[in-house]
């Protein structure tokens, strides 16, 4: 399997959070948010838009937050690309969070850093936690290469950048 | 790679845990879940996969594993020994009160003196059978009036049918009026199927005030004058009798009615050029979405709240009906859907001689409302304070909260105040259960068990298996109803020694046993399109009735109308104050929740920044809003999403001492500020009929 991320719908997402808790009561975050969602409205009335961004970490294929770590509790699972934080090595430095170019990492109740871990927990094949809620299937995961014919049809394009994220957005 | 088969069982082992089926009580729509519990706790929860509700989950569901370990939950009785301060009772003491003060109550004034409210209504047919069949009160209600009051009795009128509910995915043309289907974040299953429809290219109209999330993904956003859907809808409905646009064959063999409604609306001129200036939408524009409308076909047209908040949203919501049955988009692939009811029955049966006689109308019809499909709860007060139009010295209020859900609120509480006997049954003690002489904690409904109907399009019924024991002392409502009619003479009928005995009873009549709905947590029925093909409508013709002959009977005008909202803004109050929900917390209920309030933590007043700019007010400030009957302080968010001169409410938050730490103090509350204005027929509360002055603070 190569490297593995997502798909994500902007025009089909909702804003409704559903994805948000579910992550956090499968993953027991409680209150610590490893998917939030933003809403952004624009325009003049009427001609009025809103977009809603539900955004996880993109496990991206040249990850700052793995160079940024000052004491490698960061690492790329070889098998598929996911970033990992190993607890147990954590200090809390934070410096994963100023080197994300997308804000990814959450401080959590003990002072460590957590993020998503792509429901590490779930066999493949099985759909992510977020996924599974999302009513209006915006969130698609997978090996980018088997997602990509549906990244085609729904007309998302890979997300540029040097870290390389894993993610295919329409916009 | 979105593989269900085997999912539950998957999640089952990664989690160590026992899936038990259970029914989601957050919202009204009981989304039927899978229950992950290990060693007495719940560890997960999603939706019930195999059921065709498609595994519906929202936020708030999701969110609600907190509710069996919030320990903040009313666990015990407690008895009012002065106002606001509550002892401790044993359930035996409980029901011994209840048992003697509805004895004597019944006594002194008569049974139908008593009331019963629920909200959400679970496991409500236990007092349903010992208060109406037992004790003899006709008076138990909903929450209709201030929920679909208005919507129920149109699709009565129109269709014969309480509840239709809507086939989305087949749809090709979909016009929505008041109703933000996407953003209430309420009936997920439906949610799912508008989004699939969208997908496959469907057309979506919204019409409102305000830019909501459904208008987010629509097509076209009609910013509507408020309170004015009426005359669209009926200006709609001319262009497609003149131009010919109805299905006529259809109209021939369904419909009753079709001449006396096309003489109406010529008489009143009701075209689009008259409904211009009224709505504020082009009339052309009203033309080509009534030729789009009839020409797509299958279409939907629906509404909810946002016209039933208005005392003209009886008439506006009927028309709105009307237009799918000229254009014969009734219960067809696509269309709305005449809901079929799987066969339950009912979990009690009193013998004929133990029946109690009941002697005087439900207070519904007393009140001058015949024709309300539950009881217009804001005249409830003069029921309690001046005995009109017969006195009713005691409530049970169950799940519901009206000391904060009624507008006038100061009239509610005063109303509170003045009963003889109050009882709340709540996992909370609420606002209203601080006001009553009893509160009885009810088991949450993770802790329970229930069999009811689902509210998928065809025949289902749902059950859920108690995940985890009530907490402290708390019983399910059939245990609570039990206890008292155990005390009053009825014990033998309200007998079982496990929930599954009476649940047998209720599935008594499908294809299927007991132990199969467990297992599966539902059962569905095949689903069935154009019924009245085969059956006649509930209506008195038998028919679709554009023209409404049971209005006609009770002397009410059988023909939709346009009238203006009751309450306009003016020189002294220039906004208009509307109503809306919260996505990620549902009405009252949820505020408890630390999750969620860390989403959201307070409501806020939504105003344009072109209305804002002129009086000072910038984003984030608090401002003051004024009605003619009260002021409240809120903060404002400016949005380009709302028409000018409106502003909107997000409704729930603004707890003032109960219901926890969590909310305390957090939040507005702005019924105080609307007062009493109902349909004169449905008795449907106009929560919009508020007109309010602004100024920063």
């Amino acid at each position: 399997m190569g490297q593995t991320g997502w798909i994500f719908d902007i025009n089909r997402c909702i804003g409704c959070h559903a994805c948000t808790i579910a992550c956090a009561t499968w993953n027991g975050t409680d209150s610590v948010f490893w998917r939030p969602v933003a809403r952004i409205e624009q325009g003049t009335y009427p001609d009025v838009v809103i977009r809603n961004l539900s955004m996880p970490c993109r496990h991206c294929a040249d990850a700052p937050c793995m160079q940024a770590c000052p004491v490698k509790a960061r690492s790329e699972r070889a098998s598929d690309g996911v970033v990992l934080v190993d607890q147990g090595t954590c200090v809390g430095g934070t410096l994963c969070f100023w080197a994300c170019p997308f804000g990814v990492p959450k401080i959590g109740p003990e002072g460590k850093m957590s993020k998503c871990t792509y429901c590490d927990n779930r066999p493949d094949g099985l759909p992510r936690a977020c996924e599974e809620v999302c009513p209006t299937k915006a969130i698609v995961s997978g090996d980018l290469e088997a997602i990509e014919p549906i990244a085609r049809q729904r007309g998302a394009e890979r997300v540029g950048g040097p870290a390389r994220p894993a993610l295919f957005l329409v916009r | 790679m979105i593989g269900t088969a085997g999912l539950a069982e998957t999640l089952e082992r990664l989690k160590g845990a026992q899936m038990t089926p259970g029914i989601c009580y957050v919202c009204p729509f009981n989304c039927p879940t899978e229950v992950y519990t290990r060693a007495g706790k719940i560890v997960y929860i999603k939706g019930n996969q195999t059921s065709p509700n498609q595994g519906s989950r929202c936020i708030k569901g999701q969110a609600s594993h907190y509710l069996p370990t919030d320990p903040e939950r009313l666990q015990y009785p407690m008895r009012r020994v002065a106002p606001g301060k509550f002892e401790r009772i044993s359930w035996n003491a409980a029901f011994d009160l209840i048992a003697e003060k509805l004895t004597k109550i019944k006594q002194q004034w008569g049974p139908e003196s008593v009331v019963y409210l629920w909200h959400i209504d679970p496991n409500s047919v236990f007092a349903q059978v010992f208060l109406t069949q037992c004790y003899g009160t006709p008076n138990y209600y909903g929450h209709t009036s201030a929920c679909e009051q208005d919507r129920r009795l149109a699709v009565l009128s129109v269709f014969g049918h309480p509840f239709p509910v809507r086939d989305y995915e087949r749809s090709r043309y979909i016009m929505l009026w008041g109703i933000n289907q996407l953003g209430a974040n309420q009936n997920i299953f439906e949610s799912i199927g508008l989004n699939a429809a969208l997908s496959q290219g469907a057309k979506l109209v919204y019409v409102d005030p305000a830019f909501t999330t459904t208008a987010s993904k629509a097509h076209e956003w009609i910013p509507i004058q408020p309170g004015t859907d009426g005359a669209m809808a009926l200006a709609m409905t001319w262009v497609i009798v003149e131009e010919r646009l109805y299905d006529e064959p259809f109209v021939r063999q369904w419909c009753h009615g079709f001449d006396e409604l096309r003489a109406h609306l010529r008489e009143r001129a009701y075209t689009p050029e008259w409904a211009e200036p009224i709505c504020q939408v082009p009339a052309a524009t009203i033309h080509r979405l009534a030729r789009e409308f009839a020409t797509t076909k299958p279409a939907i047209a629906e509404t909810f709240k946002g016209l039933g908040n208005y005392a003209n949203g009886l008439d506006a919501s009927r028309t709105v009906y009307i237009l799918n049955a000229l254009t014969g988009n009734v219960d067809g692939p696509g269309n709305l859907v005449l809901k079929e009811w799987a066969p339950l029955k009912s979990p009690i049966e009193i013998p004929a001689a133990k029946q109690a006689r009941i002697e005087r109308p439900p207070l519904h019809v007393a009140m001058g409302y015949p024709l309300a499909p539950d009881l217009p709860t804001q005249l409830l007060p003069e029921a309690v304070l001046e005995g009109r139009p017969y006195p009713v010295k005691a409530i049970f209020f169950q799940c519901t909260n009206p000391a904060m859900s009624e507008p006038n609120t100061a009239r509610y509480l005063e109303m509170l105040r003045a009963l003889e006997f109050s009882v709340a049954i709540d996992v909370y003690m609420s606002e209203t259960a601080n006001e009553c002489h009893l509160a009885l904690p009810e088991a949450s409904f993770y802790e329970r068990a229930e069999v009811r109907q689902g509210l998928w399009m065809g025949p289902q019924a749902i059950l859920s298996v108690p995940a985890v024991p009530p907490m402290g002392e708390a019983k399910p409502l059939y245990e609570i109803v039990r206890g008292i009619a155990e005390r009053m003479g009825y014990g033998e009928e309200f007998r079982w020694s496990s929930w599954e005995d009476w649940a047998r009873r209720i599935v008594g009549a499908l294809p299927v046993g007991l132990d199969d709905v467990k297992r599966e947590g539902h059962w569905v029925g095949p689903l069935r399109y154009h019924k009245y093909r085969e059956t006649p409508l509930g209506t008195p013709t038998g028919k679709i009735e554009l023209y409404a002959t049971g209005f006609a009977q009770h002397g009410y005008n059988p023909l939709p109308e346009w009238r203006e909202p009751k309450v306009q803004p003016d020189a002294a109050y220039p906004f208009r104050l509307i109503n809306t929900k919260l996505d990620v917390h549902c009405n009252l209920t949820t505020q408890n929740n630390p999750i969620l309030m860390n989403l959201v933590g307070e409501n806020w007043v939504e105003m344009n920044p072109r209305d804002a700019a002129p009086l000072g007010i910038r984003d984030g400030d608090r401002v003051e809003l004024e009605s003619p009957l009260g002021k409240a302080t809120i903060q404002v968010r400016l949005r380009e999403g709302m028409r000018p001169g409106v502003v909107s409410v997000r409704h729930g938050h603004g707890f003032g001492h109960w219901m926890g730490k969590v909310p305390k103090g957090r939040g507005t509350h702005i019924n105080p500020l609307i007062d009493t204005n109902v349909n004169p027929i449905s008795g449907g509360i106009g929560y919009n009929e508020c007109q309010v002055r602004i100024r920063k603070v």
